[in-house]
């Protein structure tokens, strides 16, 4: 399963990539996902390693991942090294003054011909997440942009 | 040789070629016990089957399962449930996979499970997730290994349990998995489900029976269950086998113990039982207060 979904922030690249640039980050901005640096590399950057928790079913599922394209400012990509099988990107781009697009890539994909059925029962739920996740990133960067933060 | 004499010596002859052909058979047919082996455990089997298992599992028995996060991140340690379901033991099957999607197949996880369960048209597929067969030598490797070690010490006397003791933790005063854990200085997860009691109509343990039949002593097996299930009715001793009702399974897990800071260096075992009864009783007490309904959750 592949997974694209965008959005348009009013708020300049930077300020969304010091939101979203370091992966530990997004923990909170939505109840389904939660990610931990791995403390042996707590610094965002290429190799830096993170446990990811995704509530899909009944009970989260888990990965260790390492983050494997960063260009800072940019975009930042990871792959799973344990657990669930899935490559996450999150892609910055300067779209106007002051405004930014952010594009969220999430594929995945399960062994077996069931093991695709189990990724298109769960393929509703992981888009939804994807898109609240989006949906947080943008509310979280226009409040600070507002100076509300 | 007198003509009597040969007849009861061709009599003779023919049951016991009858006897060996019928021990032939019967050995074709009836697989022999096989001890577990921790090399069994199949991690790439396990990452195949996963998804679709937990898909099955999720929609059959909905699950709600609580306290992951209380299993430590890293080290051996062991989970101690009580059981449930009959031969089904959906909890079994349940906490394996969520253990194996929370922290990844590669975590090293094991169960322990009664002999005739490995032995069963299941077996090959739990032996592939690492359920290896009840004994403390397979327990002290697998922990010595690193590993998450599952047991359910109640074993055949509480997982067949009449169903209106649902709501019961009782592991009938068997206390080898506290030593086990003394021994190898390892936290213990205490593991409470609800609902596999709910799975078919559990009448009685048949202590009785085992006892009458000599099953207790030939293959260790205590009780002979009477159950009424699905889709055949009545069932005595696993048969026919039942298909499990859909009931809804809780399973919490709670905070890890420590017995030796909990309990001091050389501890009261029954003391450290009496208190894990009480704190699962507990939980198991504050489930059931949540259920409204049997089955249906």
């Amino acid at each position: 399963m592949r997974i694209e979904e965008s959005i348009a922030v009013d708020a300049p690249t930077d300020r969304v990539w010091a939101l979203a640039g370091d992966p530990a980050n997004l923990t909170g901005l939505d109840e389904a996902l939660a990610i931990d640096p791995d403390p042996e590399t707590p610094t965002a950057g290429l190799h830096a390693r993170y446990r990811l928790l995704l509530r899909v079913g009944p009970t989260p599922i888990g990965a260790d991942v390492e983050i494997v394209e960063f260009a800072p400012g940019r975009e930042l990509a990871w792959t799973s090294l344990t657990g669930v099988d899935h490559r996450f990107r999150l892609r910055l781009r300067e779209v106007g003054e002051d405004r930014t697009r952010v594009v969220l890539r999430f594929g995945y994909s399960s062994p077996g011909p069931l093991g695709l059925v189990a990724d298109l029962v769960s393929y509703g739920r992981v888009r939804a997440t994807m898109r609240r996740l989006l949906a947080a990133v943008k509310a979280e960067a226009e409040r600070g942009s507002d100076g509300r933060s | 040789m007198n003509a009597p004499e040969s007849i009861v010596r061709a009599l003779a002859g023919t049951v016991a070629g009858a006897t060996s052909s019928a021990r032939r058979l019967a050995g074709g047919v009836v697989p022999r016990f096989r001890e577990g082996n921790l090399d069994d455990r199949d991690t790439d089997a396990m990452r195949e089957l996963l998804p679709a298992m937990w898909l099955m599992a999720s929609a059959w028995f909905r699950p709600d399962i609580r306290g992951l996060e209380r299993i430590p991140r890293q080290g051996p340690v062991l989970i101690v449930g009580n059981h449930t379901g009959g031969t089904s033991s959906p909890e079994v099957l349940i906490s394996q996979l969520a253990f194996s999607a929370y922290f990844g197949v590669e975590r090293l996880h094991y169960q322990l499970a009664h002999r005739m369960v490995l032995n069963s048209p299941v077996g090959s597929l739990v032996r592939r997730f690492g359920t290896v067969e009840a004994d403390p030598a397979n327990a002290e490797a697998a922990l010595e290994a690193g590993a998450m070690v599952t047991v359910f010490p109640g074993g055949d006397y509480e997982v067949f349990r009449p169903s209106w003791d649902s709501a019961k933790v009782d592991f009938g005063g068997r206390t080898g998995f506290l030593r086990l854990a003394l021994r190898q200085d390892v936290p213990i997860v205490p593991m409470v489900t609800l609902g596999g009691q709910e799975t078919a109509l559990f009448v009685s343990r048949g202590e009785w029976l085992a006892r009458l039949t000599r099953a207790d002593r030939a293959i260790r097996l205590k009780t002979i269950p009477i159950v009424i299930g699905f889709p055949f009715g009545l069932s005595v001793g696993g048969f026919p086998p039942f298909v499990p009702l859909p009931a809804k399974v809780t399973i919490e897990l709670l905070e890890p113990i420590d017995l030796h800071a909990k309990y001091g260096a050389d501890p009261d075992v029954d003391e450290i039982y009496r208190d894990l009864m009480a704190t699962m009783q507990a939980t198991m007490t504050s489930l059931q207060s949540e259920r409204r309904l049997p089955v249906i959750g």
